[in-house]
């Protein structure tokens, strides 16, 4: 078996961010993938954040209920091919750190989404994509994607992710 | 409620019942030290005085009693007396003489007589027998345990007031939500059954138990409105083709006509019972799901074979709607689409809400969409239609409530708050967000059958 690439895509915990995720996986139909939806936001360095607030905390009160039923279609959807997805939250604009986490993570890609503006979630989030570009190293890549912006003008609701622009009509 | 009540003072009464006998033993305990104690050092300053008569010579005139090792007690007063083998005082110094009589004369001696404290014991010394003892009032157990026991006193008339206090208020909000439910329950008649119970998103024992009245009632609402509506609903719906095929037999029975003009009357005629017999089954169907609502018949249904069904369904009963459904979200694996539930009440419960789209759209196209999630499916069914009023989205699940706009529209009010319930017979959830001339959109979630 072909061992599932490890991707990190950027994401603001909205269920039009999971676009990109479609894109990915529609545009690449003969790989499986482990997915990391990452999101960028500076610790506040309080002694009460680094001891007792952690990653969890964090994506409890941002994952939405819709963001976390749109997950779990998408894995429905596509089964086998998203061996994992899951969310994460890095918490340094610092290229070494950046660059350590992937390392960690053994992430094999990052995904770029064209068309795609990043939009401040928190007052503390920041650019993913702009710490990756700053820091280009080797590993990880980046996969460069050109994701449906009509699309993502709608409402943020896991209806968003249905009818989409080819999708099949069957009647 | 008298069995909860008498619980609750039970509770009172066992809390109320410990709390005072956690402050005697309290009491007793710090009584009974400071007695204890204050003999000790009592006893201590006995044997100082004791060495120091025994060194000094007790019957010296000049003898003066100093207290120079240890802290003097208050009112402390040392007395000594030399007696003989008959008990007889021979020399007498501090002793009251009423007292006497009471000492022990054999050895080591300890009383109390009113606030004064004694602690005595007899001493020979050159032949002579001296009985030396010392007196003084426990400072202690007059002023400090007389003020604790009036503090324990206090914490106990408090106590018992914050016990009995937060008893009740305690027992006013637990009784609370379920007067509120009692009431709630109390208003839901028969000319009303579409109220509920408001549920929120707790797993309390509470919310369980108006979540299961709301499923009850919802049981109850359908069953009554399709046997209500029944007759209501056939008339209307028969009366039509029926007033048809009347007035053309006797508009073709008013004078002698031709054999075409014959035949074109018996052809409107047999259109229109054909139009009867469809109603009538549609009616029938009505009737015969609001006896099947039990949920005891409930079988494992493929979800998207359910829809197209529907779709079908639609297409048969107006040629003119048209259905674009997206699968492009199905899920891999089949089985997360089965839902546990009634194929005829939820085929009726989707054409329903996917002939409502068609209706009320301009283009009378109705877009479904179906996908899996974790523990349940999903359900979209969108429209390009004419949308709900805001202020009407609230009451559209209410019977024969049709929103403000649909004037140019047939229809009666009962296919909305039928889906629902039939929804929510599955333990499913329904909701409907819409914009005026936007298009409305309902989004149907079904619980799978690995979690029912």
């Amino acid at each position: 078996m072909v061992r599932a690439k490890r991707v990190l895509i950027q994401t603001d915990f909205t269920v039009n961010s999971l676009h990109v995720v479609m894109d990915l996986l529609d545009n690449h139909i003969d790989d499986s993938f482990v997915i990391i939806l990452a999101h960028g936001m500076a610790s506040d360095n309080s002694i009460t954040e680094l001891l007792g607030i952690h990653a969890e905390d964090h994506l409890d009160s941002l994952q939405s209920e819709d963001f976390i039923k749109a997950c779990q279609l998408m894995c429905s959807k596509y089964g086998e091919r998203i061996q994992d997805l899951y969310s994460d939250i890095i918490t340094s604009e610092n290229g070494n750190y950046f660059r350590n986490y992937c390392k960690g993570n053994r992430i094999d890609h990052v995904v770029v989404a064209e068309n795609v503006e990043f939009a401040k979630l928190t007052a503390r989030s920041f650019d993913l994509l702009h710490v990756f570009k700053k820091n280009k190293s080797k590993e990880p890549s980046a996969v460069y994607l050109d994701t449906d912006v009509e699309i993502k003008q709608s409402e943020d609701k896991i209806d968003s992710l249905f009818f989409r622009k080819k999708w099949n009509v069957t009647f | 409620m008298h069995k909860y009540n008498r619980t609750l003072y039970s509770l009172i009464a066992i809390l109320v019942v410990y709390t005072v006998s956690f402050v005697i033993f309290i009491f007793y305990s710090i009584s009974n030290f400071a007695f204890a104690d204050f003999y000790k050092r009592l006893d201590l300053r006995r044997k100082l005085v004791a060495e120091e008569m025994l060194n000094e010579g007790p019957l010296d005139k000049n003898f003066e009693w100093t207290y120079e090792y240890v802290e003097n007690l208050d009112k402390q007063q040392n007395f000594i007396v030399e007696f003989d083998k008959n008990d007889r005082i021979i020399y007498n110094k501090g002793l009251a003489p009423e007292l006497w009589k009471d000492i022990d004369k054999t050895g080591a001696y300890n009383f109390k007589i009113a606030n004064k404290f004694y602690s005595t014991n007899v001493y020979i010394k050159d032949s002579k027998t001296y009985l030396v003892g010392v007196s003084a009032e426990n400072y202690f157990y007059e002023h400090h345990l007389a003020y604790l026991r009036n503090l324990l006193f206090i914490s106990v008339v408090l106590g018992v007031l914050f016990v009995v206090v937060v008893s009740l208020l305690v027992k006013r909000s637990f009784l609370k939500p379920i007067n509120g439910i009692i009431n709630d329950v109390e208003k839901i008649g028969s000319e009303n059954l579409f109220l509920r119970l408001s549920e929120t998103e707790d797993k309390n024992v509470l919310n369980q138990l108006s979540r299961t009245f709301n499923r009850m009632l919802a049981r109850i609402e359908t069953s009554f409105e399709t046997q209500k509506n029944f007759i209501s609903n056939a008339s209307h719906e028969l009366n039509t083709p029926l007033t048809s095929i009347i007035g053309t037999a006797d508009l073709a029975l008013s004078k002698e006509r031709s054999v075409e003009e014959y035949q074109q009357s018996l052809t409107k005629i047999i259109s229109a019972a054909d139009n009867l017999e469809k109603k009538t089954n549609a009616l029938l169907l009505l009737a015969r799901t609001g006896y099947e609502n039990n949920g005891t018949n409930f079988k494992p249904v493929r979800i998207d074979q359910i829809i197209m069904d529907a779709d079908l369904t639609v297409k048969a009963i107006n040629e003119r709607f048209h259905i674009k459904t997206d699968f492009t979200l199905l899920p891999e694996d089949s089985m997360k689409l089965k839902v546990k539930g009634s194929q005829a009440l939820l085929q009726l419960a989707f054409s329903n809400l996917i002939s409502n789209a068609c209706k009320y759209s301009t283009n009378h196209t109705a877009y479904v969409a179906l996908g899996a999630l974790d523990n349940s499916v999903i359900v979209l069914i969108k429209d390009e239609g004419i949308g709900i009023p805001a202020q009407d989205i609230p009451y559209i699940f209410d019977p024969y409530f049709r929103a403000s706009n649909t004037g140019n529209f047939s229809g009666y009010g009962i296919g909305l708050p039928l889906a629902r319930n039939i929804i929510q017979m599955h333990n499913g959830k329904i909701k409907v967000t819409s914009e005026v001339g936007q298009g409305t959109t309902v989004r149907i979630e079904l619980p799978t059958v690995n979690v029912l």
